[in-house]
């Protein structure tokens, strides 16, 4: 072993033989398959009848917190063509071409668009009326190379938040890292709810194995041979209550705005439309570049989910927040007021909103009637530092954790934030000023201040709101979910318990900015507010929980140009507020009546379609 | 060592051209059935192939020398960072915007110049236990990264290109013996008398290689104790673990699943008879029954659209490129470049068997691309690149005589 046989050649001879009999062992192989049992081989490609086809699950639908259908499923049908079946009988084409109202031309581009294609089915129509499939099925026999394929489309029993339902559509390259279980070209959830929830409602392919003859036809299940079928995916029970989301939208009407409305305790969303809007079935069906430029570029901006991604200067329902950050970093105590002359100087004359000022306010005063020159004199004892860290313990500047993509974070000013906006020392007390009574650069969003009015209504925490209660599978067992955080807000309980004592003033209290639209069956605990608007009319805002000893909402509603909290918006809350805790309860019934009414002959039409197809399905199955 | 000279390797590279040219046209065919744009693409590949090659050809041999373990390291790199980002069907793949590579084909690169390095230095000698491990934990390491992405076909490559290369570099026959032997008994104790009769060989086969007495009893109680253990451990796996492992096998056991490709992948080879279908004329291709026709089973349509002839026309090719990169080993002066051309030769070699075997139902499916052939990117340019760096070596520094 002393000699080193290194790169010898004669330890090539192995290699050369060995790849030598491998390579002639293979061609060995070909020429059994290829020569000696050719014709075998030849008979089974001619009769080739197996093919495995991939069965669509059913989607799982969404059903209200009441257990009301929203969101259903519905066939529709593309049909296919097979160019060689089509030049083999020219007859196919003209009947076609009949039934179906295409013109040659129309036919020959889509039967044609993969060059050089022959066998392989392709897509002529699709969402082809039911009519004209009942007419072609009815003529199969006579149509070799004329196939069918089903694919599952929304149905809508209720038109309603459409920005929080989303939409379904075939998922594309792009998107395909995305959803790492789903391939491209399957069905999947693109946006809002059927995007965030789109692996509990899109289930699990199955196989079936076909037989098909020599044109790629179907000729029906192979019998001997265990199908693999699909898993329908899960239904949503979601959080919303649907006639109230109805109301809600209808209480928006042309305007646009937002309302959301949340079970504080649980952080169940009742509520939650963004107006304006579009039809939900909007992205069901391939929009063309113009319908599709026409949405984005509307003015009145309707694709934007007002109620995540609206950023609202909060104006004055920020003052609990800022009230509670004074009081709960003991930069003053329950003592503390001032007198307000109409505003303050500092460098400049800043202005209450009431120019004759509003004379003596404490803290009870100051919700009451919104003093800002109280609020401008708390921003600046507690300076910018301690103004943030104690705000933020309310939930603003960051996202609430909602169940849904692109939730904006709004914005909660910081030290550092004014520096990088406005340069170091650049900026004065003017801008704490105007966050103050959350004017300037303050922003948050509808859910935001829903979820803030929820923390208030509890006394100091806040639960993520949610907008999916619970799975249900599909032999209709129900799975309830609790994965929910609760957040606590890190003040002091006693403080957060004056601050709702002085929200009760704002339409208990003689001079409430809400007090015109007092009830005396109601205890509401509300906030109007303001937010300055550089561009048009000033937005209102209004929040509130109610009944006020054991809060079971929590709204929050603007009304973008609605111009006074007080009058724009206060009303649509106190409406939700009694829809929800069943005063009119007459009223209120006779409104769902009303909306049943309304939805019945959509309804009747969904299910007639669904019944056409489940009739044609069965007639494909074999006789025996 | 006799006078040096240069002289231009033309045949490697015209080899290479047939094939790919031959494999263009099958492509077309087989790109039209997948749905279109497979052929365009890889027209592209091909021309940033040839520049990547031409550009590797011109690189001294000192150069790659010295760059042979940075380039493995970033290979290394590139395979762990699959393992955390990876994204694509199977999460084997690295995006750049629409641009996507797969670092378990670039990896070959690595390997092939790490070991080539690492056995061509003078101070290595095999025959110690710690240059064999030096050796096996330059394998070891992107093997085992590709195993667990998983690509198990892949990984593959890495121990044969290894076992090629060590094998060319002089490992003494009974490492050899000592590697293979545990392999060897596992597949044989399907039966206690294979099992007997396959220690029995290798233990001649030990003793032709001079083994020691105390050694070759130790040996051959471990190769015993294997032997014994594998079908208790056979029956410890659960039911479906075995059944995967059966199918992996055996494929047919498999119907409709991984079955359901070998069966039409053979019906479409086997009705290609003598002549083949012609050119866009393949039924099983074209009406959807074959699957990955454009990738991992470009062969089939090979075989069903050109029949035999063309079937053996490509085997000749490759098998003569194979052959032709064994013989530049032994004509190039140089160990190291000796040492890659062998590692190129090995990736060829097990590359076009498996895929042929996989095609023709002889071997398990594992997912191999056939190279040269398959539509794809990585595994084109990885190709491209060996070949471009193979025939720059076998140009420069041939011996005479």
């Amino acid at each position: 072993m002393n000699e080193k046989p290194r790169f010898s050649a004669e330890r090539l001879l192995p290699l050369y033989i060995l790849v030598t009999i491998v390579f002639g062992l293979i061609g060995v192989r070909l020429f059994r398959m290829q020569v000696v049992q050719a014709e075998t081989y030849l008979k089974k490609s001619d009769t080739n009848r197996i093919k495995a086809v991939e069965l669509t699950p059913l989607r799982g639908l969404m059903y209200d917190r009441n257990g009301e259908l929203i969101v259903d499923n519905y066939p529709s049908y593309t049909l296919y063509a097979v160019p060689y079946a089509i030049d083999q009988n020219p007859e196919v084409r003209d009947t076609l071409l009949t039934l179906s109202g295409l013109t040659n031309e129309q036919f020959e581009e889509r039967l044609r668009k993969i060059p050089n294609n022959r066998y392989t089915p392709v897509r002529i129509i699709r969402d082809v009326p039911f009519n004209l499939y009942a007419a072609l099925e009815e003529r199969k026999v006579y149509l070799p190379g004329i196939s069918f394929q089903i694919e599952p489309k929304r149905a809508y029993h209720h038109r309603i938040a459409s920005h929080t339902l989303g939409h379904i559509g075939e998922l594309k390259e792009r998107d395909a890292p995305k959803f790492p279980d789903q391939e491209i070209g399957d069905i999947v959830g693109l946006a809002g709810l059927e995007r965030t929830w789109n692996k509990a409602l899109c289930g699990e392919k199955g196989f079936n194995y076909l037989e098909v003859d020599v044109m790629g036809r179907v000729i029906g299940p192979l019998s001997g041979i265990d199908q693999k079928p699909p898993n329908p995916g899960k239904d949503l029970i979601l959080t919303i209550d649907v006639f109230l989301q109805e109301y809600a939208e209808e209480l928006l009407g042309d305007g646009s705005g937002s309302v959301v409305a949340i079970e504080p305790k649980t952080g169940e969303v009742l509520v939650m439309a963004s107006k304006p809007d579009y039809p939900p079935e909007t992205f069901a069906n391939v929009l063309t570049t113009e319908q599709w430029r026409a949405l984005q570029e509307d003015p009145a901006k309707p694709l934007l989910h007002r109620a995540i991604q609206g950023a609202y200067p909060p104006g004055s329902i920020f003052k609990m927040a800022v009230l509670s950050a004074g009081l709960g970093s003991g930069i003053i105590d329950t003592d503390f007021d001032v007198t307000c002359n109409g505003g303050l100087y500092l460098g400049r004359w800043f202005s209450c909103w009431k120019k004759t000022g509003h004379g003596h306010v404490g803290h009870k005063e100051s919700i009451e009637q919104s003093c800002d020159v109280f609020f401008y004199t708390v921003g600046l004892k507690l300076g910018i530092d301690r103004f943030s860290e104690w705000v933020g313990k309310f939930p603003f500047g960051i996202k609430t954790g909602i169940d849904l993509e692109h939730e904006s974070a709004g914005l909660l000013p910081s030290r550092a934030f004014f520096d990088r906006r406005y340069g170091e020392n650049k900026w004065s007390d003017g801008q704490l000023f105007n966050i103050a009574i959350g004017q300037g650069d303050v922003l948050v969003t509808p859910l935001q201040a829903a979820v803030y009015a929820s923390s208030l209504a509890n006394g100091g925490w806040w639960v993520t709101p949610h907008l999916v209660r619970g799975l249900q599978n599909p032999d209709s067992t129900r799975e309830f979910l609790d994965q929910w955080e609760k957040h606590t807000v890190d003040i002091d309980p006693n403080v957060i318990s004056i601050v709702r004592q002085d929200m009760l003033q704002v339409t208990e209290g003689a001079r409430g900015t809400a007090h015109w639209l007092y009830d005396p069956r109601l205890t509401v605990a509300g906030k109007t507010g303001t937010a300055q608007n550089p561009h048009g009319k000033d937005h209102a805002l209004f929040v509130a929980f109610a009944p006020f000893d054991d809060p079971q909402i929590a709204v929050s509603v603007v009304v973008e140009h609605g111009e006074h909290g007080s009058t724009a918006a206060a009303p649509i809350a106190y409406k939700i507020i009694r829809a929800y805790l069943g005063y009119d309860e007459a009223g209120w019934h006779k409104y769902r009546a009303k909306v049943l009414a309304e939805i019945a002959a959509r309804r009747a039409e969904i299910e007639a379609a669904q019944n056409a197809a489940s009739g044609a399905t069965a007639e494909e199955e074999p006789e025996e | 060592m006799k006078v040096e000279r240069h002289e231009i390797e033309w045949i490697v590279p015209l080899l290479t051209l047939l094939i790919v040219g031959f494999g263009m046209v099958v492509l077309y065919s087989a790109s039209v059935a997948a749905g279109g744009g497979f052929f365009v693409r890889q027209m592209v590949f091909i021309v940033v192939g040839l520049i990547l090659g031409i550009s590797l050809a011109l690189i001294p041999d000192r150069f790659i020398l010295a760059t042979s373990y940075l380039v493995y390291i970033g290979m290394l790199l590139l395979l762990g960072l699959v393992l955390m980002i990876g994204t694509g069907p199977t999460g084997r793949w690295l995006g750049m915007g629409t641009f996507h590579i797969q670092p378990s084909e670039l990896a070959k690169i690595g390997v092939i110049l790490a070991l080539a390095r690492f056995l061509s230095d003078r101070r290595t000698d095999l025959s110690k236990i710690r240059y064999f491990f030096g050796m096996a934990l330059i394998a070891v390491v992107p093997f085992g990264l590709i195993l667990i992405e998983p690509d198990l076909g892949t990984s593959l490559v890495i121990p044969v290109i290894t076992g090629v290369m060590a094998y060319i570099a002089g490992i003494p026959h009974l490492a050899v013996l000592f590697v293979v032997s545990p392999v060897a008994v596992m597949i044989a104790s399907i039966n206690p008398y294979a099992i007997v009769i396959v220690i029995a060989i290798l233990l001649a086969l030990g003793y032709f290689a001079g083994i020691r007495i105390n050694v070759a009893v130790l040996w051959g109680a471990m190769m015993g104790a294997i032997g014994w253990m594998t079908p208790k451990l056979w029956l410890q796996l659960k039911p479906y673990q075995r059944n995967r492992l059966v199918t992996f096998i055996n494929p047919e056991a498999d119907p409709l699943g991984a079955g359901y490709q070998i069966i039409q992948s053979k019906v479409a080879i086997g009705s290609g008879k003598f002549w083949g279908k012609g050119l866009m004329e393949g039924s099983q291709t074209h009406r959807g029954f074959l699957p990955e026709q454009h990738t991992d089973f470009i062969f089939s349509v090979l075989g069903e659209e050109f029949g035999f002839i063309g079937a053996i026309i490509v085997l000749v090719l490759f098998w003569f490129l194979i052959v032709r990169l064994l013989y530049l080993t032994k004509k190039v002066a140089s160990p190291h470049s000796k040492l890659v051309i062998a590692g190129v030769a090995a990736v060829l070699a097990f590359q076009v068997i498996v895929n042929v075997g996989m095609t023709t139902g002889v071997m398990p499916v594992t997912g191999l691309p056939l190279p040269l052939l398959s539509y794809g990117g990585s595994s084109l340019l990885t190709m491209f690149m060996l070949i471009g760096l193979v025939t720059g070596m076998a140009s420069r520094w041939r011996r005479t005589g």
